[in-house]
């Protein structure tokens, strides 16, 4: 069974420990998340439940919608997110970052920050060529290939979209939980831009990287 | 005002010195020695200030010790200061002090300034002492550091890198020619 939260990322700061130390934090406020529904295997065929978060105008809600809504008797939100084997949590719940304890380690996913049709530099971490000497290719990429092949491999680094894909950062560590303001301050930093919305989860630390790409 | 700037002043003191670099100071620090907590004091001169005016504002102070120079850099607000006193104010055209490094002893004097900028008051009240924040979070923060001892009871006294994790260690320890 594994715990979680919608929050919404507020942006980050530092925070003293007791120790004196400080460190910096990513500030995630949590107010508005409830569950919308709850998945079964006997209705949907695997356990789940859907949570909802943020607001969202009656009006600008499709109809369908508005009667999911309503089977919750809740307002509707603006992001549904799904969480698997959530447990037996009723529906119309509010959940609160009350959840998670100072110390213990979660994951948080998140869509990352677009950096548009970026290059092999900025994208692939590729060395850029010679800016002297009459050179002409400081920006280029550089050999995609040998001869022999005749042709470029699948999946070559190049040029194209970075960011704003989904990213999960794991096992990042719980600074404070304020339950007064549903804050949830996280050592380091948080995949996406500031109002930024993601789903944190107890951390699984026995699953391997990659398993979530 | 949004939750980041409130966290921020939660933990910002009331009262913090006006610092300049070139002034001498002493820095009253909480240590964490076995079981009980104690004052140590670090007199210097400052050597440089950092960050925006705030929470993450730091400064580093510079002394010889037993010959070798040591800096050490606090920030402003941190819960383990206990006090900073500023003891005389230092006329100077820099504002980073760097070159000290390179000065012994008669070249390394700086020159007390008169007339203290931003008048003869040495200490800056915030805006207004807002009652509620020193309530709820200075206290706590120090009985917190006061009941878990053991935990850093390990630490050595004299370079406990407490106050300035963003500068990794906090002396930096060199020495200095013919001192």
């Amino acid at each position: 069974m594994s715990k979680g939260i919608l929050a919404r990322k507020v942006g980050m700061t530092q925070i003293f420990t007791p120790h004196g130390t400080s460190v910096p934090v990513t500030v995630l406020e949590a107010d508005t998340c409830h569950v919308v529904q709850r998945k079964t295997v006997g209705s949907d065929g695997y356990e789940a439940v859907q949570l909802g978060f943020g607001d969202k105008a009656v009006k600008r809600t499709s109809k369908p919608m508005r009667g999911h809504f309503k089977r919750a008797g809740l307002q509707p939100h603006s992001r549904l997110k799904e969480l698997r084997d959530a447990g037996d949590v009723a529906v119309g719940t509010r959940l609160s970052v009350e959840m998670f304890t100072a110390g213990q380690r979660i994951d948080v996913t998140g869509v990352s920050q677009g950096k548009g049709f970026s290059g092999q530099h900025k994208r692939h971490n590729f060395h850029r060529g010679p800016v002297s000497h009459g050179s002409h290719n400081i920006k280029q990429a550089g050999s995609i290939g040998s001869t022999d092949a005749a042709r470029v491999f699948k999946g070559m680094k190049m040029a194209g979209q970075h960011g704003a894909t989904q990213v999960t950062v794991r096992n990042l560590e719980v600074v404070r939980v304020d339950t007064e303001r549903n804050l949830l301050l996280v050592h380091g930093s948080v995949p996406g831009h500031k109002n930024q919305v993601v789903m944190i989860r107890d951390s699984d630390r026995s699953a391997t990287i990659g398993a979530s790409a | 005002m949004n939750v980041i700037d409130l966290l921020k002043r939660e933990q910002e003191k009331q009262q913090v010195p006006i610092l300049r670099s070139g002034d001498t100071v002493r820095v009253h620090v909480k240590v964490v020695e076995g079981t009980r907590e104690r004052v140590q004091v670090f007199e210097g001169v400052v050597i440089a200030l950092k960050g925006k005016v705030g929470l993450a504002t730091s400064f580093t102070v510079r002394r010889i010790a037993h010959g070798v120079g040591v800096e050490r850099t606090f920030l402003v607000h941190a819960p383990r200061i206990d006090k900073i006193e500023v003891l005389r104010h230092g006329q100077v055209r820099r504002a980073k002090l760097f070159y000290l490094r390179e000065k012994v002893g008669r070249h390394a004097r700086i020159r007390e300034r008169r007339q203290p900028i931003g008048g003869s008051e040495m200490t800056v009240l915030r805006a207004e002492p807002d009652a509620v924040h020193e309530s709820d979070v200075e206290p706590e923060e120090l009985i917190d550091a006061a009941d878990e001892p053991e935990l850093d009871g390990t630490a050595p006294a004299e370079v406990t890198p407490e106050t300035d994790e963003p500068e990794g260690a906090a002396a930096t320890s060199e020495s200095d020619g013919g001192a």
